[in-house]
């Protein structure tokens, strides 16, 4: 009977302890010197690698490093019981490691007995930096995009004021001059015969060729200038539409409203966005539409900065590789069999990667010189707010890499 | 015979011995698996623990019984390395006191189990 009873009461015991120890927030009792007297199993897996002398005795000396001074808040703290620390956030250097961040609170239990907890908040920190980094971003994001705004509207009227300048010149169909010229050509053609006894047939036929041909250079000067004019005016129209598209994608940065579309009409965008680049490095464009009228739900400007940011990488891929054959971009869409998601395939035959894909698109992580490591990031995080997937794939250096985007297919509304 | 906690070859000797003779080891002794799954456990150890066997046994060391050694210093080295024979100063908790212990961590690519040797340094 008494054995039993032991028993029992040696198994609360334990349970207890394992309660206690394996609790996952490090919970310690020290005194007014900061001298550990009871602790835990993760307050000893917290403690130690703070610990310069393999001993856990002061918890005083074990957080002397970090930006918060327990001794002075202990000694400082008046009443006899209650909370000196509640849930404050403590940043602690690690030798070999990045910094960790603990979550603090101290009670004052008695006089000399200190309950402190502690809980690692390491990971919930790196998530606040990584949104305050895309915080940043987007601010600056939208920073450009108002000058971008701006600059483009300015560039606009510009474009407007030469438009309508070449299309006048385009409609005045002929030149007063030259009408004249050749009113004053057949004048002297009729009067060739008097003019000849008054002048001479010599100084006749001279002034006579002489008009003919200044009539002749002045109708192809005319003509050249009209193809010349019609040309511009062809280029004004091509910078309309490509102010006009660029406009649309800057215009709605800031309220980013939701819109059903076809999903190649994005890429086309995109693709013209970034003609410029792709007519100087030569690059060409292959397409093969498998269907060309799935439609995703999303915002604009956050999936066309999307396809940009992919069509640059390629070209930067481009640029670092030293190309056996033309650059070239193909560009496919296709469906899945129940028509549900629509699948992009953006593949180059650039320089391709090595690495483990997954790396690319962890923030911070770039190939690329001068890159903040968040483009992909970016990418990523931006499709799978539309419920998509965003993954690379290479067959490895030198081969060539794919962009896969897949979005679920929404249809038009109407449709 | 159990070897002593310093000896060179430990790793040899003590991958001989049966889970019976571990008991003869004055220091703790805890035999896992290459992923940390408790095998055995001498009676040194469950005498400092205050712990019963089965709190042990078929459990994962550094996150069901020592969450303690569940960090870089202990637990990241048995998932980083192939081979381990360092000894370090550590602190355990046995009965939530604060006991400062050296920890021989053993695991090699000859033998299936790892092993975790604990010494009270008071002892």
């Amino acid at each position: 009977m008494l054995d039993s009873f032991v028993k029992s009461k040696e198994n609360e015991h334990e349970k207890l302890l394992r309660f206690l120890y394996l609790a996952p927030v490090a919970l310690l009792e020290i005194d007014a010197s900061g001298n550990i007297h009871l602790m835990n199993g993760y307050a000893s897996g917290y403690l130690m690698p703070l610990s310069k002398t393999g001993e856990l005795t002061n918890l005083f000396d074990l957080l002397s490093e970090t930006d918060i001074d327990l001794s002075e808040l202990v000694a400082g703290f008046a009443s006899e019981t209650g909370t000196l620390l509640k849930d404050r956030r403590l940043r602690c250097a690690l030798p070999t490691s990045n910094p960790v961040y603990f979550s603090l609170t101290v009670e004052r239990l008695s006089t000399e007995r200190y309950l402190v907890a502690m809980s690692d908040i390491t990971v919930q920190v790196r998530q606040e930096e990584r949104m305050s980094i895309m915080i940043e971003q987007e601010a600056l994001q939208r920073g450009r995009a108002e000058i971008a705004s701006e600059v483009l509207h300015d560039i606009g009227n510009a474009i407007t004021g030469v438009g309508t300048g070449v299309n006048r010149l385009l409609g005045e169909t002929l030149w007063p001059e030259e009408d004249g010229l050749v009113r004053l050509e057949r004048m002297f053609k009729e009067s060739y015969a008097p003019l000849c006894s008054t002048l001479g047939v010599a100084t006749t036929d001279a002034l006579l060729r002489y008009m003919t041909e200044l009539r002749a250079t002045l109708t192809a000067r005319r003509a050249e200038l009209n193809k010349n004019l019609q040309c511009t005016a062809k280029t004004v129209a091509h910078i309309s539409e490509v102010l006009a598209v660029q406009r649309k994608y800057v215009g709605d940065q800031a309220e980013q409203p939701y819109v059903v579309m076809p999903l190649v009409q994005l890429v086309e965008d995109a693709i013209s966005m970034q003609n410029a680049a792709l007519e100087k490095r030569r690059i060409s464009i292959r397409r093969q539409y498998n269907d060309e009228s799935a439609s995703v739900a999303g915002t604009r400007s956050g999936l066309v900065r999307v396809l940009v940011n992919l069509l640059r990488n390629a070209f930067e891929s481009f640029d670092r590789t030293e190309m056996a054959e033309e650059p070239c971009i193909l560009l496919e869409t296709s469906c899945n069999t129940d028509r549900t998601r629509v699948l992009l395939a953006m593949s180059d035959n650039g320089g391709g990667f090595t690495v483990d894909p997954a790396e690319l698109f962890e923030l911070g992580v770039s190939k690329k010189k001068n890159s903040n490591g968040i483009g992909l990031f970016a990418c990523q995080k931006i499709i799978e707010s539309h419920n998509g997937r965003l993954w690379l794939t290479s067959d490895g250096a030198g081969k060539g890499a794919v962009a896969h985007i897949e979005l679920p297919i929404q249809e038009e509304q109407g449709t | 015979m159990c070897p002593a906690f310093n000896e060179l070859d430990i790793m040899e000797e003590i991958s001989e011995m049966d889970d019976n003779e571990l008991h003869d080891c004055s220091f703790g002794v805890i035999k896992m698996s290459k992923d940390a799954v408790v095998q055995a456990v001498n009676n040194a150890e469950i005498e400092l623990t205050g712990l019963s066997r089965s709190a042990f046994i078929d459990k994962n060391f550094f996150t069901q019984v020592a969450p303690c050694t569940n960090n870089y210093m202990v637990a990241e080295k048995y998932r980083k390395f192939d081979e381990l024979d360092e000894t370090i100063p550590y602190v355990f908790t046995y009965m939530m006191k604060p006991t400062p212990v050296h920890l021989r961590m053993l695991k090699s690519r000859a033998y299936d189990s790892q092993y975790l040797l604990v010494d009270r340094k008071d002892m």
